[in-house]
């Protein structure tokens, strides 16, 4: 009476499929809808409206992209599908007889597991497959299926397995760990949002506590292939070229679907030893393995704790340590007994042995926050050592975007300055003294990226050094032509004229010349302490509460090299790297009274005062 | 045809079964009892391969039943909170269980319809009654043809009736086919009529096992009247567990076989010797009242 070694049960998957009829034919609707009849729907209109005579050429775009490539539409569907499929194939789990019975019947877990595994796989994928099918056959009756087409929907068929079972193995994988029907969908959406929730708490609780450290400083980039539904979204194929009848398209972020596959073997193989090792009768329990409980108590805790005191901080808008500490402790030990309460689902929780433990947690939590707030980990006092760096951008008070050694020089002593007058920065952040806000950001050549803010008061002395420093006419130079100038060509403008209301009231094309004259004529009044910086210009703004400027002055112009600036947000050091720079660039002068030279140009081009006259 | 040995099992830190030892013989009818937390359900579902013990062993027919599904072929199981998949009537889970299992006996089924008259077998199980639902697993259960059958209170909530027609079944399926009947009650009045063997599972340990003729004949109830009405002093070694007295009347419950109980008593002259019958009830009473076990438990 040895157990024969059988994978797959015919029992249980007729039985999975015969009961499992709502979930497969749903998704059949859906697929069946978004995709033939959708395409269907959109050709009908096209000839309806005039736009196309033949339905081929209404259908072919369609075809070949906007139909089937709206991943981040479908997405979000395969998720909430997956977690469906993965609770109902795998349901007697959640409750103790049904648990009970369906593992006295005759077939081993690993025949149990392979048949809920694969039933549900095919709810999911043969739906989609179909459709894909059944629209790829309804092209082809309209003559518009190319081989380009067919491997098209190749690919999305390809993608769609690939999505679908990474997010059902995670589910399944996630089952086998919880045994709560209404734990389930809670929790799948944290394990989705994983590693950007911890991120944000772990950044909100760094931004409260550490000096300098802002959202955004330790992590630059939150999503990644570790948020999959939100990253799986932008993965497919996109229209480069799009004219009706000729399409080109590029394939995007493909890579990472091997990967994605592996991670869903990866689910599948823990989820499988864990289904060996379970015990049954934790059925029902929000987390049945003996080892998870302390991390869900723990990390309940902490995530709560941090987002309670970050809600507490904000609402008394105080940046308070006491305060802060105090929050974590109480809302941390209550989200400690609320999580032990769903553990036990029991509310009699206060045992001696939990009182301990919550003491031991508000000790360690207490602990953390202390280490941050006193830096022990050196996060405050960090500047990247000055031969790793690649470039530096400075925003905020002063805008500076610069790789020239003798910029960054000096943007390493701003920030060794700022970190010598820690304490003092510290209290004056602390009681939210008027001040300018710094951030300065350096590009480091291993790519990664590092960043500190900071609030700097106008009366401390670090303000003035940065204010001095703005002013001086290279560095204003290279903020507006970018960082290659004097290396760029001026090759045209246009000049915008306002009223003395500040009303648009039209503009002017400059030519070649003319821009040339203009772009000395700027250089002339900068060199000569006449432009204005943006503190200035803010100053100005703010005391005389009117705007005095003439007009605008944009020069276009091409850097060789690539175009930088400082004041254009989309080239920072984010593009610092990128092969596909571009050249071609803008600068745009507010004129007023002080660029001397330049209203004199202006004036004597006729740009300015035949556009009055007028 | 069972055999636990040494199984212990733990829920956190609670010992739902402690180092229970219990040998069901092939062909047997066993009773399981106890009072309710005793373990009866744990160690049912370690026997059905449910439930995985943390020490010893559980073997059926000579194998481990844990993972191995040719044993489990040879078992059906009827649970106290009987499962059905939803919406799913006779007919689906007929289907199910012919799939499932090797020596589902269809033509039995259909015979079998004549036993049960009151059951559709197109209608949602869950939408028929609880006894009807019992009937149900009843009916599914034989027509697996198995060789152990387990019952957990297995006629809680049928009629009279239909209880005397499920033992009745059962009885004529062990009688033909020697199969093998382990069911757990705590309802010794229920047990005594069908069981040939009895273990009493008490705080997770079997506290006795025997087969029922060995209780019944090493226990006597003995009416006994002299001409005085004082008990004169009973012979050494007469192991008395209870005495009461009416008038001249005494009754004595006595453990050791009744042939020299009643040679030891006539030769005290008595004017009167009745050996009554014992209820298993009695003997549970009288075995394991001094023993601080909460015999009252039991006894319902």
């Amino acid at each position: 009476m040895k157990s024969k070694i059988s994978l797959f049960n015919k029992a249980v998957w007729k039985r999975n499929v015969t009961g499992g009829w709502g979930l497969w034919s749903g998704l059949l609707l859906f697929y069946i809808l978004v995709l033939p009849v959708s395409l269907y729907g959109s050709m009908v209109q096209m000839i309806r409206s005039n736009v196309v005579d033949k339905p081929s050429e209404a259908i072919y775009p369609f075809m070949m992209v906007d139909n089937l490539w709206r991943m981040s539409f479908y997405v979000p569907i395969f998720a909430i599908a997956a977690l469906f499929c993965a609770m109902y194939v795998f349901s007697y789990l959640f409750t103790a007889r049904n648990s009970n019975m369906m593992h006295t019947y005759p077939i081993n877990r690993l025949s149990l597991f392979v048949t809920n595994y694969v039933s549900g796989l095919a709810f999911l994928l043969v739906p989609a497959v179909l459709a894909a099918l059944l629209t790829l056959a309804g092209g082809a009756s309209l003559g518009v299926v190319t081989g380009e087409v067919v491997r098209y929907y190749m690919l999305w068929i390809l993608t769609a397995a690939v999505e679908n079972m990474f997010f059902y193995s995670m589910a399944v994988c996630l089952l086998m760990f919880v045994g709560n029907i209404f734990a389930v969908p809670v929790l799948y959406l944290i394990l989705n949002f994983l590693y950007i929730g911890c991120i944000v708490i772990l950044e909100s609780i760094v931004g409260m506590v550490c000096f300098g450290l802002e959202s955004g400083s330790l992590f630059r980039d939150s999503v990644n292939v570790l948020t999959p539904i939100a990253y799986l979204a932008d993965v497919g194929v996109r229209a480069l070229v799009y004219d009706r009848m000729d399409i080109e398209c590029e394939l995007v972020r493909m890579h990472v679907l091997p990967g994605y596959f592996v991670a869903a073997v990866v689910f599948v193989l823990i989820a499988l030893a864990a289904y060996g090792k379970k015990h049954i009768e934790t059925a029902g329990d929000v987390i049945t393995v003996n080892w998870l409980k302390p991390i869900f108590r723990w990390g309940l805790a902490v995530c709560t704790a941090s987002l309670g005191a970050l809600y507490i901080t904000l609402v008394f808008d105080s940046k308070s340590f006491v305060l802060l500490i105090c929050s974590v402790i109480v809302i941390g030990a209550a989200a400690f007994f609320i999580a032990q309460m769903l553990l036990e689902r029991s509310v009699h929780v206060f045992t001696k042995k939990r009182l301990r433990e919550c003491a031991a947690y508000s000790v360690m939590i207490c602990a953390l926050y202390m280490a941050l707030n006193m830096d022990v980990l050196g996060l405050e006092k960090k500047i990247p050592p000055a031969d790793q760096v690649q470039a530096v951008r400075v925003s905020g008070a002063v805008e500076l975007l610069s790789d020239d050694p003798k910029r960054m020089d000096w943007v390493h002593g701003l920030h060794s300055q700022i970190l010598a007058s820690r304490k003092e920065l510290k209290r004056a952040w602390k009681e939210d003294t008027m001040g300018w806000s710094v951030s300065i950001d350096y590009l480091l050549k291993d790519g990664s990226t590092f960043r500190r803010s900071y609030r700097i008061p106008e009366t401390n002395e670090i303000f003035a050094e940065i204010k001095e420093y703005s002013k001086l006419p290279e560095v204003q130079l290279e903020q507006m032509f970018g960082i290659h100038y004097p290396n760029v060509e001026v090759y045209g403008g246009i000049f915008e004229y306002y009223t003395k209301d500040g009303a648009y009231s039209g503009s002017k094309r400059i030519s070649q010349t003319q821009a040339n004259q203009l772009f000395e004529a700027v250089k002339e009044d900068i060199n000569n302490g006449r432009g204005a910086t943006k503190l200035e210009q803010y100053e100005e703004t703010a005391s005389t509460q009117t705007d005095t400027s003439i007009g605008n002055l944009m020069l276009e112009l091409r850097d060789e090299a690539g175009f930088m600036s400082a004041q254009n947000y989309y080239s920072g050091l984010s593009q610092y790297n990128s092969s596909d720079l571009a050249k071609d660039g803008e600068v745009r002068i507010e004129v007023d009274q002080r660029y001397a030279s330049l209203l004199e140009k202006l004036y004597e081009l006729n740009i300015l005062e035949k556009e009055k006259e007028e | 045809m069972i055999e636990v040995i040494n199984v212990t099992k733990r829920f956190d830190t609670f010992t739902a079964l402690d180092h229970v030892n219990m040998h069901v013989k092939k062909g047997a009818i066993y009773g399981l009892v106890g009072p309710n937390g005793a373990g009866k359900s744990t160690i049912i579902r370690h026997i059905t391969g449910a439930y995985r013990q943390d020490e010893g062993e559980i073997r059926v027919d000579g194998q481990p039943v844990y993972e191995n599904a040719a044993v489990k072929a040879e078992i059906a199981y009827i649970p106290d909170d009987i499962f059905y998949f939803n919406q799913a009537n006779l007919k689906d889970m007929m289907r199910f269980y012919k799939n499932m299992y090797p020596s589902f006996d269809t033509e039995l089924f259909e015979r079998l319809h004549e036993c049960f008259p009151t059951i559709q077998k197109k209608r949602a199980i869950r939408r028929l009654s609880k006894g009807m639902q019992k009937q149900v697993a009843f009916w599914l259960a034989i027509c697996c043809r198995p060789k152990l059958l387990i019952l957990d209170e297995p006629v809680d909530g049928l009629d009279p009736v239909m209880r005397r027609q499920i033992w009745s079944l059962l009885m004529s399926d062990v009688a033909e086919h020697g199969i093998t009947v382990l069911v757990s009650s705590h309802n010794l009045r229920e047990l005594e009529d069908v069981c040939d063997h009895v273990g009493i599972l008490h705080h997770g340990k079997i506290v006795m096992e025997r087969s029922l003729d060995d209780l019944q004949g090493s226990v006597s109830k003995i009416q006994v009247a002299f001409d005085s009405e004082e008990l004169p002093v009973m012979p050494d070694g007469m192991d008395i567990l209870h005495r009461s007295s009416a008038g001249r009347v005494h009754t004595l419950i006595i453990r050791g076989k009744q042939s020299l109980i009643r040679t030891q008593i006539t030769s005290l002259k008595p004017i009167l010797l009745d050996i009554l019958p014992l209820t298993l009830e009695e003997i549970f009473i009288y075995e394991l009242g001094g023993a601080e076990y909460e015999v009252k438990d039991i006894l319902i």
